[in-house]
């Protein structure tokens, strides 16, 4: 049996009806411009150094009494997260009674170059958790990707003031066998990686550059597909906004990051330190969740799996869901997946 | 011309009509029109174009040879996957010959700035002027490394792409499931390439030529920075290092004088039109009164009032339809 069974008035017909939507694609793209992700009401309620302090409107009558707070990556925006009213994981949550608060970072200039990750991790979020701990209720945290490395950090560091933890797709293990990015990091000088701010085009380039054809060639001849679809359109146009609009990165931050982590993996090893205190994954006592995506060519499986082996809590648990690193938070089934797990799992450790 | 390629014809003029903006019924020859495209950049009289926009004219002129190719064999009746080993063969030839002519990895030298920059290089920076020479040369020097080394990474970048080929030659020659559609022969070439491109990327060459090409445009960008930084100097225009001394100025004032650090956070500032959303906008000043009444109120002041927990609310309607962005992003979402 021939490998291909196509006759060539198949492919005339498939070619025609593609050059067709392409045709018609520019006035639904022109149309789709302007449209933005994320958008739920939400409440600036505290800024320190250079996080801001949000919470969102509830969407449900009871909501749980522990304030939680979303900490995000520094890369890219948390509007991943609040992608729009029908794909927000956000939202989700807040259905399911969870008072969400979330960390957005304000994009570093060039008089923040020489911070440190204990700026981030100490000083910023260390002054969000005890601005809500104030309440007298305590914190729940949750950590999404580089954020997430953030928050087992943070908990290691403070384990009196985290009462639950959860992490999303968040790196532990930085020297897992499949994990591109760490691969292309060892011949990288880091004092001339930290010797500026990192444009955010320049990371862009290079997260392309992990599946460039599908992600600068493929992506879009999907995307043709959909042209018909005047929502499903907007939908793409707010993850390609999301995605492109990256913040720059502060130098000092990015070189201790990749140091620390990709290049001496000390979370897994040993001998992080943070503003000078050391940092042991073994002080987590709290009740851990971690959630990590099964075809994540980001964060590999197993560089999260690894946090299972290190953790000091006896409430360990771990949830698997099918998507990448993104889908998991996007797609429609994943989604639920995930803040249904996160709200279940919290509200069973009230 | 038959029907199907009266139709394909008109089709590619609507599409050039739509996107360009030209009108597509004086269109003969789309892929000569996309030559032209990439020609016209570099058509100023008396100066060669560019590499870029020859190796872009080049890959115009390989897109119009296998669009020829497609089209003779359709018109044979050939096998459509037969077609489809002999354009890959076409392709890997292509590469081969493109990567061999540097037209890929442009190394070529048509404005002769590399041989300049070499000899300029290596000039004795002597006299009044010396400063500013060290500075420049040590730029174009860089420029050099990074061009180089950008040279590198591309022929293995080429490289992958030609394995990915090859790949896909083999996976069209394996037994397996059949391919139906044109768009199942593309993803399956898609598959081959990004296959391909996985085993070439994690090999420690290319570890290093990464690693060689990351550092060679930092240093470049150093470098350009040091020229920039003294230019703007005789403007009395600030520079990179003016900015940092007044970072660790600044950092040294709030080390003494902490803006938010756990000794602030019983009293949270009030905000000053914090609102982002309509709906809380209106509550936001009483809100602020209240703080600036009270300035030791728990943050649940603020926070709690200014949002009152509201009945959960009605799905909106016309959900969006089965459009599964995952399916686009579950395996290709680029980063977080």
């Amino acid at each position: 049996m021939p490998k291909v069974e196509l006759s060539w008035e198949q492919v005339a017909e498939e070619l025609g009806e593609w050059e067709r939507k392409l045709a018609s694609g520019h006035a639904t793209l022109r149309d789709a411009a302007d449209v933005r992700p994320g958008g739920s009401p939400r409440r600036l309620l505290h800024t320190a150094g250079r996080a801001r302090l949000y919470r969102y409107e509830a969407l449900n009558a009871d909501p749980l009494a522990v304030p939680t707070l979303i900490v995000y990556a520094l890369v890219n925006r948390p509007a991943m997260a609040d992608l729009e009213p029908e794909r927000s994981l956000l939202r989700c949550l807040l259905a399911r009674g969870v008072d969400v608060h979330l960390i957005e970072w304000e994009d570093p200039t060039g008089l923040d170059r020489s911070g440190s990750l204990a700026d981030y991790i100490e000083r910023d979020l260390g002054a969000c958790v005890d601005f809500l701990a104030a309440a007298g209720r305590g914190v729940n945290l949750v950590g999404i990707c580089q954020g997430g490395t953030f928050a087992l950090c943070y908990a290691a560091l403070h384990p009196d003031k985290v009462r639950n933890l959860v992490v999303t797709v968040t790196p532990v293990d930085f020297h897992t066998p499949r994990d591109t990015l760490s691969h292309w990091l060892r011949y990288v000088d880091l004092d001339l990686l930290g010797s500026g701010n990192l444009p955010g085009d320049l990371l862009n380039a290079l997260f392309l550059a992990l599946k460039p054809v599908r992600l600068t060639q493929q992506k879009y001849v999907g995307l043709v597909d959909q042209f018909g679809e005047r929502r499903a359109v907007e939908t793409f146009m707010r993850m390609e906004h999301w995605i492109f609009d990256s913040p720059v990165l502060a130098a000092g931050a990015l070189r201790e990051f990749a140091q620390r982590f990709y290049r001496d993996n000390q979370l897994v090893e040993g001998g992080l330190e943070i503003g000078g205190k050391p940092v042991s994954l073994a002080a987590l006592t709290m009740p851990v969740l971690n959630i990590y995506a099964a075809e994540d060519h980001l964060v590999p499986p197993a560089a999260s799996r690894a946090l299972g082996a290190t953790v000091g809590s006896s409430d360990y648990t771990e949830l698997e869901v099918a998507g990448g690193h993104i889908g998991i938070y996007v797609g429609g089934r994943s989604r639920e997946q995930v803040a249904g797990a996160i709200a279940d799992w919290l509200a069973s450790r009230r | 011309m038959d029907d199907q390629g009266a139709e394909w014809q008109r089709l590619q003029q609507d599409f050039l009509k739509q996107w360009l903006g030209v009108d597509g019924a004086f269109i003969a020859d789309p892929w000569a029109m996309l030559k032209d495209l990439f020609q016209q950049p570099g058509s100023v009289p008396g100066i060669a174009p560019s590499p870029p926009w020859n190796a872009f004219k080049a890959f115009a002129e390989l897109l119009r040879a296998q669009a020829g190719i497609l089209n003779a064999t359709r018109k044979r009746r050939v096998d459509v996957g037969a077609a489809m080993q002999a354009l890959l063969e076409s392709l890997v030839r292509g590469i081969d010959a493109a990567i061999a002519a540097q037209l890929l990895v442009g190394a070529e030298d048509p404005t002769g700035a590399v041989t300049f920059g070499r000899a300029f290089a290596a000039w004795p920076a002597l006299g009044l002027g010396r400063e500013w020479q060290v500075k420049l040369q040590r730029a174009w020097q860089s420029w050099l490394v990074d061009r180089e080394a950008d040279q590198r990474l591309r022929t293995l970048q080429w490289r992958a792409l030609r394995a990915g080929c090859e790949r896909c030659r083999r996976a069209l020659a394996a037994p397996g499931p059949a391919v139906t559609s044109l768009r199942g022969l593309y993803d399956l070439f898609v598959d081959q390439l990004e296959a391909a491109w996985h085993d070439a990327v994690m090999t420690d060459e290319y570890a290093r030529a990464f690693g060689a090409r990351i550092n060679a445009g930092l240093a470049l960008r150093l470098a350009v920075r040091d020229c920039v930084q003294a230019f703007s100097g005789l403007f009395e225009l600030a520079g990179r290092a003016e900015l940092d001394a007044l970072e660790r100025r600044l950092r040294a004032l709030e080390e003494r004088q902490p803006v938010a650090t756990g000794a602030e956070l019983s009293r949270p500032e009030p905000l000053a039109d914090t609102s982002e959303v309509a709906a809380g906008a209106a509550s936001a000043p009483a809100a602020r009164a209240r703080s600036a009444r009270r300035p030791a109120a728990a943050p649940r002041t603020t926070a709690g009032k200014a949002a009152p927990r509201r009945a959960p609310r009605k799905k909106a309607p016309g959900r969006v339809a089965d459009f599964d962005i995952a399916g686009v992003f579950a395996r290709d979402d680029t980063k977080d």
